[in-house]
């Protein structure tokens, strides 16, 4: 059995969520910190349409962000010239990170000192703020907020959402002796000393790029088999570039770990992985299916995509369309898909109406979460000889389309091909 | 020549000749170098100094939009190109020669576009992307 969880990107995607059948939301910190309110009313608002106010969301901590270099914490135009050690004003920090950084009683450190300061702040108290943070659940911050978003959603809401388990707050671990190494040890210890009777905690494992499984003793070190389970974050593995060997390396920490594994960033691979000890997977609801750890926080629209569930991956809408020209039995039977001639003339529709634009990514978005879902279905519900056995079938079918339309239609099976040898 | 002559040179030629040009024309984030209209047709042209084959995928991710679908090249002896390309991925080959003419080196298929395709392309096909 394995499950999906889904990142919360902005609010606006409340009715694509709203629509779609997944696990949790997975909510980053520096979302919860700047815009409770909002949370508040988008998880109402989930929480009214699924019919369910349990396991709705758990949070993802974002304590990484500590490890970064601090310029890419400022906004845009003070990033020139900022060392991680000089004093910086708070009004030059992004605002959900500095609503983050207050969030956990950092932000005096971390602009009046230096980014040093701020990161021995964090190892010493920053596991009881934390999860003091993350205790304290998704709740409206007046009765003007009730009345607003009953307004809005159309219905009474009220009460506080906790989240479905704590998150123990992680940096990156790499190189294994390093100071991440040290400063996580000093996390997990933190954590596990104030986990309170009864309260699920997962540890988080990030990793820069070296993904050798963990010896016994980086797992005593670590405490991981005092948690009640780890999620695992690879950073840059992206299952669609990576090599056979990477895959297979990817699968062998996963296994080794012995317990109950949350992948933070993954698509259908990892969902291949329950045998290994995967038992939920993370993704947008449209990108973040990889990510780095030490990378900025981007911004900024981003391009349309379509998903092929034969494929099992995202493509350019045009180039998609193309290949379902050239396999027309992979168009999608979703509610959201019509035939490949309709969907070529609604592109061309949205992409000269704005209004066309958003309802049109938002059809894409629905599309994807429902394939999605689909293939958690299929993952959870079939022998991985079975599901092997599809992908072999499709590698197949590729092949079937002559070679010039292949390549220009950008139609390849590398991925499928080095999933199997990865799985088999 | 820069690629911006080449096409600047291309939608004179085409406007000389009554079709309504319009240039870098979205389908999604993909943009077609110039769309040409007239009388309830519709063709695409990419162009390209030299990397035809470049040329000849994105003329054939256009295929379902347009009745025809053409890479432009500048005409040049010297070049070894794959005709038998350009007619598998039923793509059209035009040559501009030194006289400014366009040339018709390969002639692809014509294709008759949905009604939806063919109000949609009519009606922007001749705006300005």
């Amino acid at each position: 059995m394995i499950t999906n969880s889904v990142r919360l990107g902005v609010f606006r995607d409340r009715p694509v969520f709203e629509a779609a059948e997944f696990g949790e939301i997975i909510v980053p910190a520096h979302i919860a910190a700047y815009a409770g309110d909002g949370l508040w009313g988008f998880l109402q608002g989930f929480a009214a349409e699924q019919s369910r106010r349990d396991r709705l969301f758990r949070y993802d901590p974002m304590t990484y962000l500590l490890y970064i270099p601090r310029r890419y914490w400022l906004r845009e135009s003070a990033q020139d010239d900022q060392s991680d050690d000089d004093p910086v004003s708070p009004s030059d920090l992004k605002p959900a990170l500095k609503a983050m950084l207050e969030a956990y009683e950092l932000l005096e450190p971390a602009v009046l000192r230096s980014l040093t300061a701020a990161r021995q702040e964090f190892v010493s108290n920053g596991a009881a703020r934390c999860l003091r943070f993350q205790r304290r659940g998704s709740e409206a911050a007046t009765s003007g907020t009730i009345a607003k978003y009953a307004r809005l959603l159309g219905r009474s809401v009220d009460g506080v959402l906790a989240p479905s388990r704590l998150v123990a707050p992680y940096t990156a671990i790499e190189p294994w002796s390093g100071q991440g190494l040290v400063d996580q040890i000093a996390l997990n210890t933190g954590t596990l000393d104030e986990r309170q009777a009864g309260e699920a905690v997962w540890a988080v494992l990030a990793l820069t790029g070296n993904m050798r499984p963990l010896s016994p003793a980086d797992l005593d070190r670590l405490q991981l088999r005092s948690f009640d389970g780890v999620a695992l974050w690879a950073g840059g593995m992206d299952e669609y570039s990576a090599s056979s060997v990477t895959l297979r390396g990817y699968r062998q920490l996963i296994s080794g770990l012995g317990m109950p594994v949350w992948l933070m960033f993954g698509g259908y691979f990892s969902l291949l992985l329950a045998d290994d000890g995967a038992v939920d997977v993370s993704h947008g609801i449209y990108y973040t299916e990889s990510k780095l750890v030490r990378g900025a926080v981007g911004g900024g629209p981003a391009p349309d995509r379509y998903y092929i569930p034969r494929l099992h991956r995202f493509y350019d809408p045009a180039r998609a369309f193309a290949i379902l020209r050239l396999l027309p039995e992979y168009e999608c039977s979703c509610v959201e898909c019509g035939d490949v001639e309709t969907l070529e003339s609604q592109l061309v529709a949205a992409s000269r109406d704005t209004a066309l634009r958003i309802a049109w990514t938002q059809r894409l978005q629905r599309h994807f979460l429902a394939a999605r879902a689909q293939e958690v279905r299929a993952a959870s519900s079939s022998e991985r000889a079975a599901l092997l056995q599809d992908l072999r079938t499709t590698v197949r079918e590729i092949g079937s389309v002559p070679a010039t339309r292949r390549s220009s239609a950008g139609l390849s099976d590398t991925h499928l091909q080095s999933w199997i040898e990865a799985l088999e | 020549m820069t690629e911006l002559d080449l096409q600047s040179t291309v939608l004179s030629i085409l406007e000389r000749d009554g079709w309504a040009v319009s240039t870098q024309w979205r389908i999604g984030s993909k943009r077609v170098d110039i769309v040409a209209s007239r009388g309830g047709e519709v063709h695409s042209y990419e162009v390209k100094l030299r990397d035809w084959r470049r040329g000849s995928k994105q003329a054939f991710l256009n295929g379902p939009y347009f009745n025809r679908c053409y890479v432009v090249l500048p005409s040049n002896v010297r070049r070894r190109l794959d005709s038998d390309l350009f007619r598998e991925l039923e793509v059209g080959l035009l040559e501009l020669a030194e006289n400014g003419a366009l040339i018709h080196v390969v002639e692809p298929p014509r294709r008759d576009l949905t009604p939806a395709m063919s109000t949609l392309i009519g009606q922007s096909g001749s705006a300005k992307a």
